[in-house]
């Protein structure tokens, strides 16, 4: 229901089963490890223990390569909730070890390497080819054997291309010259030629590059260029074929690729438990372990302990007044989800209260009123009941979904109470008692009476900032600072509801004169106590009226939670207009009906959707801006427990 | 460039008031609250767009590294998305005020303009707030990007610029209930 108690334990132990300590702590998974040579008061005496962790780093890195290797041809499409949750494998630890037992990574990872050899090598041929087919395709009409067209011993014989603009314009010069251009093929760009000219005459050679010839030695061929085309494509045939097969033989590892996963995973907790070893501290044959434990866990953690080796030895002791303590919240199941909303702010620190208790009923009732309809709220209640059916999640991931279920549940209530299901949909639909029944249950209409709605929403607004300056004054109180209280948190809370007081009188005769003088007398000890905490005589006056000036934080806090109306209302009305539109689109003859529950399906999901981050954010802000800022600090250090970080299997340990 | 396109819209749309304001033969109050609602929709929208887009340049750079973050980013990139939603909403209270999906109602010239005015609260702070939303979004973009775990927090910061869009829509929407 707060902040876990936590002790400081050290556990000292032989080295000899220093390890097996390291492993029973990461399969417990609930204490988070001190470095010991971070305490100045020990790190002198004791020494760092050397881990050797080059071959585990080695096989992990081959697990890995081989993990990515298969990726490539396992890609498994992700789900948009899962990306969100992540899609872990969840099994207990005897489970797990089962599972990875018997795995042959050696094996595995010699066949992907030989499969990406030849992948590669099959590529490089690929390209050889392709590259050989690009070069001979200009030259088809050449049925001529290449092997033929060599230098005789006078002749030269130039295989080239020149670009179509410029081959016109060299015809005349060429014609001239003492060499022979026979044009072979083209294409959009260029003329592809053969060129006969004498042995010594350079003439020739000089002119046809001057013109801007580019040389296309087809030396290395042999036979005539329709064959050789044919070939090169019947080769390229069989290397798809080939590459098939090694697919084929890829895909045939199927199988191993999950139990893979679980093996990378099991590396990965090996390393971590080797890792631990830097926070420990020795000396020569005794070692030192340090870690924070929920005071709750300390005789789980003695019994476990004794069962590893009967000389271990553990040590508890309260943290000191300034240590900065791991905090982890604990709050009992129904009020559990809203740690949610206390973590995306922050932690609170040690000493202080968990606000997650105080802020659940009005985030509660705020995302209900935010989202205001019935119908989105049996949904988003059906849709995370779904989820946490299907997924598979720890039951610490589940805190998101569960207050997703609580959020629908309030939003069922707000919405029935206001009359909004799906909108107005009911009102379109020819059932009679579909209305009967809504008009039954339904208190107000929020459109037609939007200033009620209004003034609930400020209303509980108010409520809430006085119930933060109420905790403020306790708090200040179970500090011990009790003249503070009393001066400065105490006066806020008189003045809030005495303001309220002579507001409600101000028009009542017989009461206005009282409520007047109750709102004075807050303002006076307001401003007595704002000048008490001004040290100089003269300021004190000053302090005094500037401190009244608070009125104005509580005046724009309470106005923020006129927000809650509006969402409430735009839910409603994106509502109205997707029923509309349904209702527009199903005059049209035939397809008219089809269409409309199309639009109505489509467009009250995507209204849930949108409102319910909305609901979800704004809600949130109201705690953190407006209520947290009263009392709530939130500066501690979330409790990181050792355990086995992993990527796709959760242990859970017995 | 931007906001030079966004000075021509609002100039249109006053113009446009004005113009049918003052030949009073060719405007009834109902076509000037149209305008209204019209504007409402519009400038929303703008503001939406820039800022949905301006989210969603930067989602795509994280996206391109580490495809795994796509859901959370198309959260982030959403968020600048609700001021174009509550201009049609304010757009759609009008038209249904106004009868507009059974018997329309005859509106005096002033109180057409009366609807138009209200109308303003709601497109100028979406407008804008949808920008400096999609930048804040942007920028939380980079979060998600570096420090995952703290996907939560990079929620939050766009929404307090929000909370103007919020407040631009409830006093629309009073002014609406209250002057039909």
């Amino acid at each position: 229901m707060a902040v876990a108690r936590m002790k400081k334990v050290s556990i000292l132990t032989v080295s000899s089963v220093r390890q097996d300590v390291l492993d029973l702590l990461q399969s417990m998974a609930s204490l988070q490890l001190i470095n010991v040579h971070e305490d100045e008061t020990l790190s002198e005496e004791l020494l760092q223990v050397p881990v050797d962790m080059d071959e585990l780093e080695r096989e992990l890195a081959r697990a890995r390569e081989s993990l990515r290797f298969l990726d490539t041809y396992h890609k498994k499409a992700k789900g948009f909730l899962e990306s969100f949750v992540g899609s872990k494998v969840t099994m207990n630890r005897q489970e797990f070890m089962e599972a990875i037992g018997g795995f042959d990574l050696v094996r595995l990872h010699a066949s992907c390497q030989e499969a990406q050899k030849q992948l590669d090598s099959i590529r490089q041929e690929r390209e050889r080819l392709i590259a050989q087919e690009e070069l001979l395709k200009p030259w088809q009409q050449l049925t001529v054997n290449l092997d033929e067209l060599r230098d005789t011993a006078h002749c030269r014989l130039i295989t080239g291309s020149l670009p179509r603009r410029d081959w016109q314009r060299s015809q005349d010069q060429i014609k001239d010259a003492s060499v022979h251009v026979e044009p072979v093929g083209q294409d959009d760009q260029t003329v592809y030629f053969l060129a006969i000219a004498h042995q010594d005459d350079q003439e020739a050679s000089s002119l046809l590059a001057e013109l801007g010839m580019t040389n296309l030695p087809l030396d290395e061929f042999n036979g005539p260029v329709p064959e050789l085309l044919f070939s090169t494509k019947e080769a390229l045939k069989e290397l798809a074929a080939d590459e098939e097969q090694v697919v084929e033989r890829v895909i045939a590892l199927g199988p191993d690729v999950t139990q893979l996963q679980f093996y990378v995973d099991y590396l990965q907790s090996r390393r971590q438990a080797l890792e631990a070893n830097t926070g420990v501290g020795s000396t020569e044959s005794v070692v030192m372990i340090r870690a924070w434990c929920r005071q709750d866990d300390l005789a789980l953690l003695e019994r476990k302990l004794e069962g590893v080796s009967f000389a271990v030895a553990v040590e508890a002791e309260d943290p000191l007044l300034d240590e900065d303590v791991p905090v982890r919240l604990e709050n009992k199941p129904l009020i559990e989800p809203f740690e949610v909303v206390t973590n995306i702010y922050g932690f609170p620190s040690y000493r202080e209260v968990d606000p997650t208790p105080l802020l659940a009923p009005f985030f509660f009732v705020f995302f209900g009123m935010a989202l205001s309809d019935a119908g989105y709220g049996l949904l988003l209640m059906l849709l995370s009941a779904l989820a946490l059916r299907k997924l598979d999640i720890p039951r610490g991931g589940t805190k998101l979904i569960r207050l997703l279920w609580l959020g629908g549940l309030s939003t069922v209530v707000v919405g029935a109470l206001t009359g909004g299901w799906f909108g107005d949909l009911f009102d379109m639909i020819p059932l009679g008692f579909l209305q009967d029944m809504r008009a039954r249950i339904t208190l107000f209409d929020p459109l037609e009476n939007p200033l009620l709605f209004l003034g609930l929403a400020l209303g509980l607004g108010v409520v809430q900032v006085w119930f933060g300056t109420i905790i403020k004054m306790s708090s200040t109180f179970a500090e011990g600072r009790w003249l503070d209280a009393l001066m400065n948190d105490a006066a806020w809370v008189f003045f809030l509801p005495a303001l309220g007081v002579m507001t409600a009188t101000m028009n009542d005769p017989a009461w206005a004169d009282a409520g007047r003088w109750l709102a004075i007398l807050g303002a006076v000890w307001v401003m007595l106590g704002a000048a008490r905490r001004q040290p100089h005589w003269l300021l004190k006056p000053f302090a005094g009226v500037l401190g009244l000036y608070g009125i104005v934080d509580y005046l724009s806090g309470t106005l923020s939670y006129a927000r809650i109306m509006a969402l409430g209302l735009a839910t409603g009305v994106i509502a109205m207009v997707v029923n509309q539109i349904a209702a527009l689109g199903a005059g049209i003859p035939v397809v008219g009906v089809v269409i409309a529950v199309v639009v109505i399906a489509g467009g009250h999901l995507f209204n849930l959707a949108i409102n319910t981050l909305g609901s979800f954010i704004h809600s949130g802000r109201l705690q953190f801006v407006e209520f947290f800022t009263k009392f709530f600090e939130g500066s501690g250090r979330g409790f990181k427990p050792f355990r086995a970080e992993t990527e796709f299997v959760n242990i859970e340990e017995n | 460039m931007v906001s030079v396109s966004l000075i021509v819209v609002t100039v249109v749309f006053a113009t446009a008031v004005f113009v049918l304001a003052l030949v009073e033969t060719a405007a009834t109050g109902l076509t000037i609250a149209l305008v209204g609602a019209g504007m409402a929709v519009v400038l929303a929208g703008i503001g939406s767009s820039l800022g949905v887009g301006m989210a969603g340049e930067a989602a795509a750079g994280v996206v391109a590294e580490d495809p795994e973050k796509f859901g959370k980013l198309l959260l982030l990139q959403a968020l600048p998305g609700t001021q174009g939603i509550y201009g049609l909403l304010a757009g759609f209270l009008v038209m249904l005020q106004l009868g507009l999906f059974g018997d329309p109602v005859d509106l005096t010239v002033a109180e057409g303009t009366s609807i138009f005015l209200a109308c303003i609260p709601v497109a100028l702070t979406c407008l804008l707030s949808g920008i400096y939303q999609g930048r804040v979004s942007a920028a939380c973009i980079g979060i998600v990007a570096k420090r995952p775990e703290e996907s939560g927090k990079a929620l939050v910061l766009p929404v307090m610029v929000e909370t103007y869009a919020v407040l631009g829509l409830l006093a629309t929407m009073l002014l609406i209930f209250n002057l039909v």
